[in-house]
């Protein structure tokens, strides 16, 4: 047989409640001996009683058969007073009283009618009731010679009245005190007890059942400090019976959590993302489609909109049309359109991709990504405008040289000028073509970021007639005034020649190609204390004041008509300001469209 | 008839180019008239009579195909033949602009003078041919 002990820890109260029981009941005990031992102790005062009347009688003997004659009398009386006892009397052989502790009784015959005699020994007990008192006589036979008599000692039993009143005052005690103290105890032990109970007839549903969600819990009355916190908890706990549960709300949570992120994610990209319907009905915009769509008001602005007219489709056939053809929804379609005009123009790439559902069957609508690309846009229009003006940089001058070098090839019919002439041709050709290769290395080498300089001690004088030497011929052949002002002095400095060089190149190369002929172009060098200050300025084309804070994007390339009519790159003023930049100087520029441009430089003197 | 009654119209921005395209016409023995830009070409052909054009593509003031489009509205030019130079990469719309413009031969710089003479040569003949079978 096994036993499975268990170890249960009782609550204090329960413990301490038991322990006054216990008490009361060792009380209740102590009592009860008490009262034993009380009875036991009347018991042998009735045995003293007698073996006192013996006494009493062996020594009355003794007396009369000593002294022959003795003073009953005055025995009695002493017996009677040393028991206290009801009466002590000597009855003689005619049954008469010779001695009573009460004295008139003295002479009077010994006489009970009515009595229950029972036997100890010589000893007689007679038991009689006298008017209202029940009274126990003891008598004993005493016999010396002639004499003889009966000792008789009397006592008062209580009376009925006296002995029931005492008896159902016992009852009371002994009868109720034990039912009330367990009526008691059950009654605080259930007080203890039954909130608990409660507790734990919920816990055992809880435990035996299949879900938590089919467990319902009910608060307990009580004001126990146990039941306060299960009422605490029960609180908490949903009531709903569909679908409850700590679970369902604890997968509530982690789904909220979850949201929430996603939210956040979805909030922070730069593309306006869309979820629709069916119906075509918007269900979620994030905050970028927010600003795309509706001014910057809070996404949920768009939601229960049309999709189609939120994006702004409502005019554009075309790119709805392609965006809405029921036959392509289940599939990713991405169309591409331009809205507003000149600076506000904007290219946005739309696409729409079907959401699947999670069984497989049908959509249950699309989500939509709008990305904003007009930068992409303007670069690539800026780029494939550069590679236009790159390959006619390149292949004139490469024209020029194969259709000279064929002519020279065939030449029998050549003077010798001429021959001369056409390899000067070949020459400048080839030299216009590495400077365009060169300027192509420059511009991958600032797009990499890597352009450095290679700072050494210059001569100003030189680089300044250097340049001049460079630009004059493309002056005169345009007939412009060039006019050049130069200090009189010029102090040390440290720069990378060759890329200054090219940066005025570039600047004075602009002031020839942008002024009509016989225009004017001045080049003025001012040196101060700590800087060379550089002023090109023309009578030329100018710039208009929306393009002149883009004049030094790479590949950006004026729209006006007299600058397209010329070829370029956009790369050299970029390059310069690049390289003025690289050597700690500044550059500014002041225009007038149709006036003039006058850029400013200035480099510091280390 | 020889090459000297041709009379042959370059427009070409370039002076460079224009020059050795010209020395090389010459040479073949064609009068030659140079024009630098579209619009000076097209003055030019106001003025005088011309057998065959040579233009380049892209020129300041007026384009070659701005240039064609002005001529083959005219009754006069619209059979005149037209040898058109190209620097960029027009290679794509070449057939379209043979078609729509007429242009008789197209030339990708970097070309051979040889082959632009060859060429005006060669077209001259088919219209001589057209004319006087």
């Amino acid at each position: 047989m096994l036993a499975r002990s268990v170890k249960v820890e009782l609550p204090r109260r329960v413990v301490a409640f038991y322990l006054l029981c216990s008490l009361v009941a060792l009380l209740w005990l102590v009592a009860s001996a008490v009262s034993v031992t009380k009875s036991m102790i009347a018991h042998h005062a009735e045995d003293e009683l007698i073996s006192y009347l013996r006494h009493a009688a062996a020594q009355t003997t003794i007396d009369l058969a000593v002294n022959g004659d003795v003073n009953l009398q005055s025995l009695v009386e002493r017996f009677a007073r040393e028991r206290q006892l009801l009466f002590c009397g000597f009855v003689g052989g005619d049954h008469t009283y010779v001695a009573h502790s009460l004295k008139r009784r003295v002479g009077q015959p010994h006489r009970i009618d009515n009595g229950i005699t029972t036997r100890h020994d010589e000893i007689e007990l007679v038991r009689y009731s006298s008017g209202s008192l029940r009274i126990r006589e003891y008598r004993t036979p005493i016999q010396i010679d002639e004499l003889a008599g009966r000792l008789i000692v009397a006592r008062a039993e209580p009376s009925v009245d006296e002995t029931l009143e005492v008896t159902s005052r016992h009852a009371f005690v002994v009868l109720c005190g034990p039912p009330l103290i367990v009526a008691l105890c059950g009654f605080t032990l259930y007080r203890l007890v039954s909130p608990m109970a409660a507790v734990d007839s919920q816990l055992r549903q809880a435990a035996l059942a299949p879900t938590l969600a089919d467990v319902e819990l009910s608060p307990i009355n009580s004001r126990s400090p146990s039941v306060l916190g299960w009422n605490r908890i029960v609180h908490n706990f949903p009531h709903e019976s569909t679908p409850t549960a700590l679970g369902q709300r604890l997968s509530d949570a982690v789904q909220s959590l979850r949201q929430t992120k996603s939210d956040d994610v979805l909030n922070s990209l730069t593309d306006g993302v869309a979820v629709s319907d069916q119906d075509g009905t918007i269900t979620f915009a994030n905050q970028s489609m927010a600003a795309m769509f509706a001014s910057g008001s809070q996404p949920d602005s768009l939601c229960g909109k049309d999709v189609a007219s939120c994006l702004g489709l409502d005019a554009e056939e075309e790119v709805r049309s392609a965006l809405f053809d029921p036959d392509l929804f289940a599939r990713h379609v991405v169309e591409e359109l331009e809205r507003g005009a000149d600076e506000a123009k904007q290219f946005l790439r739309i696409a729409r991709t079907p959401i699947r559902a999670a069984d497989g069957a049908g959509s249950p609508g699309h989500v939509w990504t709008v990305r904003d690309v007009t930068q992409q846009k303007l670069a690539d229009a800026m780029r494939d405008e550069f590679l236009d003006n790159a390959t006619h940089e390149l292949r004139t001058p490469l024209a020029n040289i194969k259709a000279y070098a064929e002519t020279l090839s065939m030449g029998d019919s050549l003077d010798v000028e001429s021959q001369k002439e056409f390899c000067n041709t070949i020459n400048s050709e080839a030299t216009r073509l590495a400077r365009f290769i060169d300027d192509l290395l420059s511009v991958s080498s600032m797009e990499a970021g890597s352009l450095t300089l290679n700072k050494q001690g210059v001569d100003l004088e030189r680089i300044f007639s250097e340049v001049i030497g460079k630009v004059k011929p493309q002056m005169d052949q345009k007939r412009l005034k060039f006019e050049t002002i130069f200090p009189a002095k010029y102090p040390q400095a440290r720069l990378d020649k060759d890329k200054i060089n090219v940066a005025l190149v570039n600047l004075l190369g602009n002031a020839a190609k942008y002024t009509p002929e016989a225009g004017r172009v001045r080049f003025e060098v001012k040196i101060t204390n700590s800087e060379i200050r550089i002023e090109v300025e023309d009578s030329g084309v100018g710039i208009s004041e929306e393009e002149l804070p883009r004049i030094y994007d790479k590949f950006f390339r004026s729209s006006n008509p007299l600058v397209q009519e010329v070829t370029g790159t956009g790369l050299g003023l970029s390059m310069a300001h690049e390289v003025i930049k690289l050597h700690g100087g500044a550059m500014t520029v002041q225009s007038q469209l149709g006036e003039g441009t006058t850029f400013i430089t200035t480099l510091p003197l280390e | 008839m020889s090459n000297a009654d041709k009379h042959i119209l370059v427009a070409e921005d370039n002076a460079a180019l224009a020059s050795v395209v010209r020395f090389n016409l010459e040479r073949a023995g064609f009068r030659v008239t140079v024009a630098h830009n579209g619009r000076a070409a097209w003055e030019a052909v106001q003025e005088e009579a011309f057998d065959l054009i040579v233009t380049d593509q892209q020129m300041p003031e007026m384009t070659g195909c701005e240039f064609c489009e002005k001529l083959r509205a005219v009754d006069e030019f619209r059979h005149l033949p037209v040898i058109m130079l190209t620097a960029k990469g027009m290679e794509l719309e070449l057939p379209r602009l043979k078609a729509e413009l007429g242009i008789a031969a197209t030339f990708l710089k970097p070309f051979s003078p040889r082959e632009i003479v060859k060429a005006v040569e060669d077209h001259l003949e088919a219209v001589r041919e057209l004319v006087s079978p």
